[in-house]
Parts: C-alpha cells; structure tokens; sequence
C-alpha cells in the first residue's frame, strides 16, 4: 500500500475513534442521571428515622348543663350514643400527647389531680399497639391500677366515669402519629 | 361356633352379637381415620359404613378428619406457586394414550415382546428428557430474571410469601381490644359504642364514695 492511500485510511480510523469516544461520551452522560437517580441518599436517611408514636388523651368534661358538645371537638358521634349521651354537655378541658416509648412511661395530671400513666408495652406490630394505663390518686393509691388495651393507629377509646365537678370525666384515647 | 358361623345361624347367636359389639368398640378412631385415608378392606370399610349410619360421634369425627383435610390442602394448594412443573408433566404423561404407555404386561407377553418398537421408545425418552431439561432451563432462566435481574420495581412478593404476611389492615379496619383490666376498689363496666361501622370500647369506672376528687354535690 502506497502513502497516498495511507493517510485516508488513518483519517478514515481517526474519524472513527473520534465518534466512538464522542458516542461514549454521550453516552456517559445520558446514563449519569440514572445513576444519580439510583441512589436516593437523602431519601434513604429520612426514611431510616424510625417514626415516632404517641398517645393523645383528649379530657372532656360531661355534664349535662345544656351547653352541648364542644365545636372544637369535631365529629365525636359516641357522645351521641348510651352511655354518653346520659349528659347533654361536653366541654373540652385539656388535650395532650404521650410519647409511646416501651419501657419509658408518661404520665399527666388528669384535672382532677389524678395522674394517668401510659406506657407502650410491646414494639409496635402493623400498627398495633399493645398500651397500659392506669390512674393514682395524688397519695399514690391507684384508682385504676391498670388497664390493658391494643389498639390500631388511630383507633379512638375512652375512660370515663371519674366524678369531676358536677359531671365526669371522660378521657379520649388514641394512638397517633408524630 | 366356626359350624355355626358357616351355617349362617351366626346372627341369632349370643356368640356373634358379642362378637359385633367387639368389632364395634374396636372400631375406634383409628378405624375411621383409616377409612378416610381409604386404608381399610373393602369388608371393614363397608361395615364402618353401616355403623355410620348411627353413630353420630363417630360421624362428626370424620367429618371433622374431612374438614381438617379440606383445609390442609387448601393451604397447600393456596402455599405452592400455580407453576408446577413436575404436575405439568404428569398430566402430559397421563394425557398420553395408554397403547402409548408403557404397561408392566408389556413384560408378560409371549416372548417378552414389547408393543413398540425399541426405537420408538428410545425416541420419546429422549423426547422427554429434552423437553424437561428445556423446561427446567426455562424455569432456571425465569427464577434467574426474577430474582437476579436488577429491577426499578420492588420485586414481586410470591404468593406463599403473601399468605405469610399478615392482612393489610386500614386504620378503620383495625380495632381496639381490651386485653384485661383492674377496676381496683371502685369497680367500673366495658361497654362497646357501635358508631359508625366501629365499636369502640369504654371503661366506665364508678367512684367509691369517699375518694371523689374535686366533686361538687349534683
């Protein structure tokens, strides 16, 4: 092969290495994105935060003074229903959320000085929280020494009866989210 | 007693109901359960049949021996992927023709001649092993993509995985369920609010006169 024939041949090969870099090239940066994508560091380290639960205790006050039930309560069809519905008037007194820890129980003073204790007994399972509760008098002496529920996330219960002021007491309980 | 038996006076004999009620006590459990695993002689089988008829526990108890089959092969059957290979290749085989199938007479022929050809045969064994190995290359390849393969998607759960895993339960779905309770001295009752399609539990606690707290007379 003569020179003459040489040197298109070299371009020709260079022409080609030349678009198969630039090809690689391309290609490298279409494929750079996915990559990017594929790694959801940020993502990753919110979703390891282990979410946090807490019980709400909502403390109503039942009497039956003809007010009717408190608007800031929202949709509470239960108080319309035996045996709620044996008082007329219910009044929102105080709301407040327990961190569920298992084995680090909370307590709040009720208002009637008695102390509601709850504590998260097992590690939440779908959702489902084993809880304790129980209510002291002032002195130490329990009045409901303990109460044992499992309750789904958001699942309303109550504790009421407690003598309070020319009514009672009605505690409103639930699981929620942080 | 054998003469007797022989002469058919057995059924009015002493000898042959106390023998009846003998078979019938031994006819225990393990009878029924040999029956509905089709274990049983014909004669013992149709017997126990006959004292089916009244005996109402014995009844129940193979009908609850049916029950518990049922739902073990139900598990089973709900356990074990649709996608069954070795049941594929049965019903091929027991689809096949019976002139086409080997039979143990085959061996019993004057002369020991088989009913096909030696090459026939050789053809179709070597039939099926490539049609099994072509199967079980496709199976591996299959399982190899399913689970190899890298994918976008979050791989799919197998349907005995999904019978492991509890049910999917909204919110709504779940209850509240009081596991036990102390009312201590005062006492109290549980009602259950039906509101909506929930119930909702409430500990209603009573008071023991002389520890009301903050209460003014009614």
């Amino acid at each position: 092969m003569t020179p003459k024939h040489k040197k298109p041949v070299a371009l020709l090969r260079l022409a080609a290495t030349g678009g198969l870099l630039l090809q690689t090239t391309l290609a490298g940066a279409e494929l750079a994105p996915v990559i990017v994508d594929r790694t959801p560091s940020l993502p990753l380290e919110k979703d390891a935060v282990p979410v946090k639960y807490s019980i709400e205790v909502v403390v109503l006050h039942a009497t039956n003074s003809g007010h009717g039930i408190d608007k800031r309560l929202g949709d509470m069809p239960e108080l319309k229903k035996p045996p709620f519905s044996a008082y007329d008037s219910y009044e929102l007194l105080a709301k407040k959320r327990l961190p569920l820890v298992k084995g680090e129980p909370q307590t709040y003073q009720l208002p009637n000085d008695r102390i509601l204790k709850t504590d998260l007994k097992e590690d939440p399972k779908a959702e489902t929280f084993k809880i304790s509760a129980s209510i002291n008098q002032p002195q130490g002496k329990a009045f409901l020494p303990l109460l044992e529920v499992k309750a789904g996330l958001g699942q309303l219960f109550f504790v009421a009866g407690q003598t309070y002021k020319a009514g009672i007491l009605v505690l409103v309980l639930r699981v929620v989210k942080d | 007693m054998s003469e007797n038996r022989r002469s058919g006076i057995t059924h009015r004999s002493g000898i042959t109901r106390r023998d009846d009620l003998t078979r019938s006590r031994s006819m225990t459990r393990r009878g029924v359960m040999q029956y509905h695993d089709a274990e049983l002689d014909p004669l013992a089988a149709e017997q126990l049949e006959r004292q089916l008829r009244w005996d109402a526990p014995r009844r129940r108890y193979l009908e609850s021996l049916e029950t518990i089959g049922d739902g073990v092969r139900d598990a089973v059957r709900q356990a074990t992927p649709t996608f069954d290979l070795t049941d594929q290749i049965m019903a091929r085989v027991a689809a096949q023709p019976s002139s086409t199938r080997p039979s143990s007479s085959d061996a019993s022929r004057p002369g020991g001649a088989p009913a096909s050809p030696t090459w026939r045969r050789k053809i179709k064994v070597a039939l099926g092993v490539g049609l099994g190995s072509t199967a079980a290359l496709a199976a591996g390849a299959l399982f190899w993509l399913s689970v190899g393969m890298p994918s976008d998607r979050p791989a799919e759960i197998s349907a005995a995985t999904r019978i492991l895993e509890p049910p999917a339960l909204d919110d709504s779905a779940r209850g509240v369920a009081i596991e036990s309770v102390d009312f201590g001295v005062g006492g109290g009752s549980i009602f259950m609010v039906q509101a909506g399609q929930t119930s909702t539990p409430v500990v209603w606690l009573t008071e023991p006169p002389e520890v009301e707290v903050g209460s003014e007379p009614l």
